[in-house]
């Protein structure tokens, strides 16, 4: 018999937060590290008491370098889940944009994406096949950057611009839900 | 000559490409594994105290923190000339042993599971972890997950956090466990032995019960004759965190063992004009190019080396598995890379058991944990066994312990020349006469995916691209032919 304090792996607190948002990124990795930037200021901002956000707020921010399984693990127990990351894409750098994770071009909702663990799709799917109670709602905010190959832990100034923009973009998200 | 480009774009650990040349006949000419490079880490480390590089090197990669966590507290460990209680190390080990638990798992059920449960040619929808569930049944998909759950509670209550550890230090550890954490780390260690146990029966049935697969495993195309490393305790026994690193020849002689210091007198890198990062070879034997045998420096760090460096396994049940092993492949030492999915399932065992075996020591709830550093830093090596290979962590300091250079040979790194060679050899020996289809370039794809390479660490940028594209392209640089995996 495992002990009690162990509880089973897909069962959730009833008094966890509703909503997460996930800083996803590598901070020591220049503008890889955007997402944790982002994040770490949502967090400020719900704190700080002259912003008259509503106490206590059912929002939980976390900062991580994961994917795949590892990811989906951290959204187990959330009705909706936020994550912020930075974006290889064709867009001027600094662009910052919302969308569903399902709209994802991501082209690997049944591949491997990782060469370690499965896409974050994949392992929403495998979660939600076990019966875990995971969000019905993921949406990424991105922001638009190159491929970082550079270990930094500054952003560069187009990055660092977005930073602002990505925050009200994720503060709109956590209260009104109509920034896309 | 016509170039095919295989670029299986990752999210964690940056991109390599495979870039395929194929002579007028429509065969392999040459193959080139390129792996981006992530510049400037040496000159990120320098001017920071010692003791920060166990917490800033776990950033290097979101795939194996743990492993760079423990290489650096070992590397800080030497700096400050200080041996960290008994105590100490076991913790460190217990992490260790659980973190090896959660990798493992991991690789085997979403990455090469479905390679052999679904099969090497399955359409690529069905061939990944939601495939295995539905064929094999949801319980696996259950275990999957309590068994990372159990990795991820024996780290946090370790090593301070969940994922990134953050409690290793020169001397030691910051924190102990009580007797109560202990009662509950020994409970979810003998879920672990028998979750292992129950991982090599599906091995054993859906994989070793297949002729098919088992021609696929010993087969020639999959097979180099190659060096082997891997870390061994006082009995040459495997093991992941402590030891010496015990080096075998492709006959299966040992070379020598050598410790952390001295790793200079062993490895010695080879530059490539077309790559950036370094073929890493055994310096008493040389560099004599991409080739196998016992004149050639090219050695392999993997599960599969660790196995065959080492004259056995320090647990009883992992012991008898690494019997049936090198009986059932014949003899040591075995060439055959898709081999080493089955040795990492060996340890996965291992590390179950040293993991009970660890929290069931007397002294594991010791408060005798740190050993306060006296000695003027100068300079260290720390050594331990990434799940992907040997990791070395070097460093120099100031008398203030200051970082004035660092070195690393991450896991990946040993194994660049084997994986080059790997995936030359699959694509030679499967695309013929211009032939490439979708289930040949995976069975490229498994050369080098048994070697769990990962490149260049943490590049999280989304959305990846391109899981796979392969461009065909005559001489004159033309496209002729464009073929997408998954790409709209």
């Amino acid at each position: 018999m495992l002990p009690e304090t162990i509880s089973p792996p897909l069962s959730s607190d009833s008094t966890l937060p509703s909503i997460i948002v996930v800083g996803l990124g590598n901070p020591i990795l220049g503008d890889d590290g955007v997402g944790w930037k982002v994040a770490e200021e949502v967090k400020s901002r719900l704190e700080e008491k002259s912003t008259g956000f509503p106490q206590p707020l059912p929002v939980e921010v976390e900062c991580c370098s994961l994917g795949g399984l590892s990811l989906m693990e951290q959204l187990i127990g959330f009705d909706s889940a936020i994550i912020v990351d930075a974006f290889a894409v064709d867009r001027p750098v600094g662009t910052v944009f919302a969308i569903d994770l399902e709209e994802l071009p991501i082209h690997s909702s049944l591949h491997a994406a990782s060469a370690h663990d499965t896409s974050l799709q994949n392992a929403l799917a495998m979660g939600r096949t076990m019966g875990a109670r995971l969000p019905k709602e993921v949406t990424l905010v991105g922001v638009a950057t190159e491929q970082q190959y550079e270990f930094s832990e500054e952003l560069t100034p187009n990055v660092a611009a977005a930073v602002p923009q990505a925050v009200q973009i994720v503060l709109n998200l956590i209260f009104r839900g109509d920034t896309k | 000559m016509q170039h095919i480009s295989i670029d299986p774009i990752t999210r964690l650990e940056g991109h390599g490409k495979i870039e395929i040349f194929l002579d007028a006949q429509g065969n392999v000419a040459n193959t080139y594994f390129q792996i981006p490079e992530l510049r400037g880490f040496e000159r990120f480390c320098v001017g920071r105290p010692v003791e920060e590089m166990p917490l800033l090197t776990n950033r290097i990669c979101g795939v194996c923190p743990e492993a760079h966590h423990m290489a650096a507290a070992k590397a800080t460990d030497a700096v400050y000339h200080v041996d960290p209680p008994r105590t100490a190390k076991m913790l460190r080990e217990l992490l260790y042993s659980a973190f090896y638990c959660t990798d493992h798992t991991t690789h085997f059920y979403a990455l090469a599971g479905p390679d052999f449960i679904m099969g090497p040619t399955a359409p690529v929808a069905e061939r990944n972890i939601l495939g295995v569930i539905h064929k094999v049944g949801l319980e696996i998909g259950g275990k999957v997950i309590q068994m990372r759950k159990y990795g991820h509670n024996v780290i946090e209550m370790i090593g301070g956090r969940k994922v990134h550890p953050c409690t290793s230090i020169p001397g030691g550890i910051t924190k102990g466990i009580t007797e109560e954490q202990r009662k509950e780390i020994e409970e979810m260690g003998h879920w672990a032995v028998e979750f292992a146990q129950f991982s090599l029966d599906i091995f054993n049935q859906i994989v070793l019960g297949n002729k098919e697969y088992v021609d696929l495993i010993v087969g020639d195309v999959y097979t180099h004759h190659t060096y082997y490393i891997g870390t061994v305790d006082e009995n040459n026994k495997v093991n992941f965190y402590d030891g010496k690193v015990s080096v075998v020849s492709p006959s299966g002689k040992r070379l020598g063992k050598y410790a952390a210091a001295e790793y200079t007198d062993w490895i010695a890198e080879h530059v490539e004009p077309w790559t950036y990062l370094k073929f890493p070879y055994l310096k008493k034997i040389g560099w004599k190019g991409f080739v196998d045998g016992e004149d050639s420096g090219v050695y392999m760090a993997t599960p599969l080396s660790r196995l065959n460096a080492a004259d056995g396994m320090a647990t009883p049940k992992a012991q008898a598995e690494y019997e049936k092993f090198y009986s059932t492949l014949g003899g040591k030492p075995v060439h055959q890379r898709l081999a080493t999915h089955w040795a990492r399932l060996i340890e996965l065992l291992y590390a179950a058991e040293r993991w009970v075996e660890l929290v069931t020591d007397s002294e594991i709830t010791s408060t005798n944990i740190h050993t306060k550093p006296t000695e003027k830093p100068t300079e260290g090596v720390g050594i331990v066994e990434a799940p992907r290979g040997t990791l070395t962590h070097h460093y120099w300091t100031d008398e203030r312990g200051v970082v004035t250079k660092a070195n690393l040979i991450v896991g990946t790194t040993n194994n660049y020349a084997p994986i080059q060679m790997s995936t030359n050899k699959a694509a030679t020996s499967l695309i013929k006469n211009g032939n490439v289809n979708e289930g040949l370039l995976n069975m490229v794809e498994m050369a080098f995916r048994a070697y769990d390479p990962c490149f260049g660490c943490a590049t999280h940028s989304l959305p990846g691209q391109m899981p796979l594209e392969i461009t065909v392209r005559n001489r004159d640089g033309e496209i002729v032919d464009v073929l997408k995996q998954f790409v709209e």
